[in-house]
């Protein structure tokens, strides 16, 4: 099971060393930085650094990759994780229980015989202590045949290691979070590309995206927030402007193209005489919600100085503009989600 | 000497894993020898389809940018799984 980063690239090559067919599965949750930098490319980005990290490695180590979307399943584990979070909206021991259960599937589907990871003993506080290590084993059902080859030497030895299909004295005993030991080893293999920080992409662990999850969460939408929802968390600022509204403010031109793809479902709003972002309205409307969005979205466009601001605000086919005074930034700082 | 069948994939609009998922479930269904012809929007597939197709061993016959399109044709090469 490999990312791509720099642990999975790592152990490919451990294991192709000892003459071992590999297949490698990737998993898409929805939730890589990637996949938002993907949405929100500003204009001349390198599309270098936005290429799938997993291709790439098969592409290096000429092994095939399996892409298993997963996103839809991952809802409920990001909603309800029986072993709870991380510091922020994290559900990493419930996630890799789940993606190493489809590994096992995976695993039995194509007749393999083992399954590994790029882990590394105590390197993430979440889910790389040791007996969280053993626990996601046990609870993906793949006992004895979940190999970490760079801290195999520190774990209990497999089947796989037993029965003599993997040389155990070939494999390495990294431990902790310094990436000193990989760095070396990425030398010996003549790596020079992998993305920094390796693997670690999963923007879950972002505390500003973790708060506004948790406010959505909190705010009567954990049963039915979607992709999309949760998705919009993660771009531009949010404010919330009552009980049951939200209001969403474009940061730069890419994320108000990106959230104007948004508009179709949910009221949006723009400045009609100077430049500046598009706002989204989610949750409950009435007219003290949309003066309020108009009145930030005034707030945040080059007319923000002005008395009064012309304000288009659009919902569906219905198209009207509102005339408001921009809000003062005391009054923006009050509703905004941090 | 026969024309090979081409089929194509239009995933203007969509964003990895999107374009290589639909693309793998798509060739599955061909013959060898079929060329799929695939239309994206997704800058990173200039990077993403050569690499699948090196680790798949299907054969990337041409990849070229047109604006801010891509046009990859891919000749499904072997009836494996993967």
């Amino acid at each position: 099971m490999i990312s791509g980063g720099l642990d999975s690239s790592l152990a490919v090559r451990l294991i192709l060393q000892q003459g071992i067919e590999v297949v490698a599965v990737n998993f898409s949750t929805g939730f890589c930085l990637t996949d938002y930098q993907r949405r929100v490319a500003r204009k001349g980005q390198d599309p270098k650094k936005l290429r799938n990290q997993a291709l790439r490695l098969g592409a290096e180590t000429d092994i095939p990759v399996k892409i298993i979307d997963i996103s839809q399943e991952y809802l409920d584990v990001l909603k309800y994780p029986r072993y709870g979070y991380g510091k922020n909206v994290n559900p990493c021991v419930d996630c890799r229980i789940m993606m190493m259960s489809k590994a096992r599937e995976f695993m039995q589907e194509i007749g393999a015989s083992f399954v590994f990871t790029g882990e590394v003993l105590g390197q993430r506080p979440k889910s790389q202590h040791r007996r969280t290590l053993a626990l996601i084993e046990r609870e993906s059902g793949l006992e004895g045949r979940l190999l970490r080859p760079l801290s195999a030497k520190l774990l209990p030895p497999t089947v796989v290691e037993r029965e003599g299909l993997v040389d155990r004295e070939r494999l390495l005993a990294f431990h902790g979070r310094s990436r000193r030991p990989q760095e070396r080893l990425a030398k010996e293999f003549e790596l020079t590309e992998y993305p920094q920080p390796a693997g670690g992409c999963c923007y879950l662990t972002d505390p500003n995206y973790a708060r506004r999850v948790f406010d959505l969460f909190d705010h009567g939408m954990k049963a039915q927030a979607s992709h999309e929802d949760l998705l919009l968390c993660k771009l531009g600022r949010h404010f919330r402007i009552s009980e049951n509204a939200k209001v969403i403010v474009g940061r730069f031109e890419e994320e108000n193209a990106f959230l104007r793809n948004f508009g179709l479902t949910r009221p949006s709003l723009e400045a009609v005489d100077h430049v500046g972002p598009l706002t989204l309205v989610d949750g409950e409307i009435d007219e003290e919600v949309l003066t309020r969005a108009a009145r930030i979205t005034a707030r945040y466009c080059d007319g923000h100085a002005e008395p009064r601001v012309r304000i288009r605000l659009t919902e569906g086919q219905n198209v009207r503009t509102l005339e408001v005074a921009p809000l003062r930034p005391e009054e923006a700082e009050a509703w905004l989600l941090r | 000497m026969t024309q090979a069948r081409e089929i194509v994939l239009d995933v203007r609009g969509k964003l990895c894993p999107a374009p290589i998922l639909e693309l793998a479930q798509l060739i599955a269904l061909q013959e060898v020898g079929t060329v799929i012809v695939v239309h994206s929007d997704d800058a990173a597939i200039a990077f993403d389809l050569p690499a699948w197709c090196q680790s798949t061993g299907h054969r990337l016959l041409k990849l070229k940018q047109q604006g801010n399109e891509h046009l990859g044709r891919v000749r499904k090469m072997h009836d494996r799984a993967l």
